[in-house]
């Protein structure tokens, strides 16, 4: 059980790290110069702002992160499918129960 | 230094200043009825997880956004096109709204079909119908801050149907908008509701919800003690909590795959002078009380139509509310047809839905 929670954390801790370093720290900064603004500003409005990735570099990496993010789920839930079989097997032996002691 | 000697030591500071170590006691104790409708027990903390991910991307969201008529449209704009992410942060705030409103209609849903809402658990049901109302409110306010045609327009529909109550019904309409008419003062009025007092609202009712679900505990399904499903039972840490943690995984990642997939657009800033686009409609949750209030007659009996469809949705909302009251005998003919009634509404809503759409 003790390894299972020390390989649980080292892969989590793994993801985590991946995670971040793919991630560009998300909103943290905010890079349009001021005349980069007012020459948004001074462009007609578009009937219709789409939302989309705003180039290929952008784009591949949000769909990195979407595959990233699934293969994390499915490696997490194995390791949290373990954990509740061992929680369960405890509680069914009634290891916490206080009359066992 | 030893690190355990360390660890403890902090862990003695905070235990005698905060005592942590009740609450994870009162964890370790407390347990999860087990029987065939547990799978809706994962709901209630689904919403709470939404609800994170709103109050959070809604921050982020604020930092950008300019509760203004010049810049409330040319901001969200800004926040999708050269905010770094911004369009993705955005996305996930209008998909866990979608998802977190979904959620509260199934939970309140299966609470009324399960009939969890039985004696002593009567304030926990007024609760979660508070907390839905606060939820549609958030909604509500929430669609008019992109300013486009679209959301104008539904607000200007929207705001107009308390005028048909009789007596407070103008001064509603005019509370709601700030005005006779939708102007900068209603953007900004609706702005403070949504990041400022439907928040308040909402995580007081929550605290008393979550307080009462503590108190009384979770219920039973009705007849569950008769079949000998009363004694089966989890203890919610850690065996409901680590269950509960693949239930977070799943749909956290459903919410930002179809935010990343299906992101929502903006349309061209609002215009108060132009007349209304064709084709209003508003978000799929008002979808079924907009058909209801389209299907009524301009007249009935020298009265109203709009006032007998707002009087007719204010009952069945007040009836929703004291449902527990109204259902005093849940396992006799009178339960049953209010089981019945909450099939029926289901749909009900859903038939309208579709009619709203296609119409």
């Amino acid at each position: 059980m003790m390894k299972t929670g020390k390989t649980c954390l080292l892969i989590m801790v793994i993801f985590v790290a991946l995670g971040y370093c793919l991630s560009d720290h998300g909103l943290a900064q905010q890079t349009a110069p001021p005349a980069k603004a007012k020459e948004a500003q001074a462009k007609p409005q578009p009937d219709k702002v789409v939302a989309a990735p705003q180039n290929i570099r952008e784009s591949s990496r949000i769909y990195v992160f979407v595959g990233w993010m699934w293969v994390s789920i499915a490696v997490l839930i194995y390791f949290l499918r373990l954990k509740i079989q061992e929680a369960d097997r405890l509680y069914a032996a009634r290891f916490f129960s206080p009359d066992r002691k | 230094m030893n690190i355990k000697k360390v660890s403890a030591g902090i862990q003695a500071w905070f235990e005698e200043r905060l005592g942590l170590s009740a609450i994870l006691d009162f964890m370790k104790e407390k347990e999860v009825p087990q029987n065939k409708h547990t799978i809706w027990s994962y709901t209630g903390s689904l919403i709470l997880l939404f609800f994170g991910i709103q109050v959070v991307t809604g921050i982020m969201l604020a930092f950008f956004y300019k509760p203004t008529l010049e810049l409330a449209n040319k901001s969200i704009g800004r926040i999708m096109t050269e905010v770094p992410l911004g369009w993705i942060i955005r996305s996930v705030h209008f998909w866990s709204a979608t998802f977190m409103i979904a959620i509260v209609f199934v939970h309140l849903l299966s609470i009324w079909i399960i009939k969890s809402y039985r004696r002593p658990r009567e304030l926990t049901w007024m609760s979660g119908v508070f907390l839905l109302v606060l939820s549609l409110a958030f909604g509500f306010t929430g669609y008019l801050l992109p300013w486009d045609d679209l959301s104008l327009a539904a607000t200007k529909v929207g705001t107009d149907i308390p005028r048909s109550i009789p007596w407070v019904g103008v001064l509603a309409t005019k509370f709601l908008r700030g005005g006779d008419d939708i102007s900068g003062d209603t953007l900004s009025r609706f702005f403070t509701f949504h990041v400022c007092i439907l928040p308040l609202c909402i995580l007081a009712v929550l605290c008393l919800h979550v307080y009462f679900i503590q108190k009384q505990g979770m219920s039973l399904p009705l007849g569950a003690e008769e079949k000998g499903e009363g004694r089966r039972a989890l203890p919610f840490w850690p065996n409901f909590i680590w269950r509960e943690t693949i239930v977070w995984l799943v749909f956290s990642g459903l919410l930002i795959t179809v935010a990343v997939f299906l992101p929502p657009s903006l349309g061209k800033a609002a215009d108060l002078m132009a007349p209304a686009p064709s084709g209003i409609k508003p978000e799929w949750y008002f979808l079924f009380l907009f058909q209801t209030l389209k299907i009524f007659p301009p007249k009935i009996l020298f009265v109203n139509g709009d006032t007998i469809a707002v009087l007719v949705i204010f009952a069945g909302v007040l009836l929703f509310f004291l449902l527990p009251m109204i259902d005093d005998k849940p396992e006799e003919r009178k339960g049953k047809i209010i089981t019945l009634c909450a099939y029926l509404f289901m749909i009900y809503a859903v038939a309208m839905s579709i009619w709203s759409l296609l119409d």
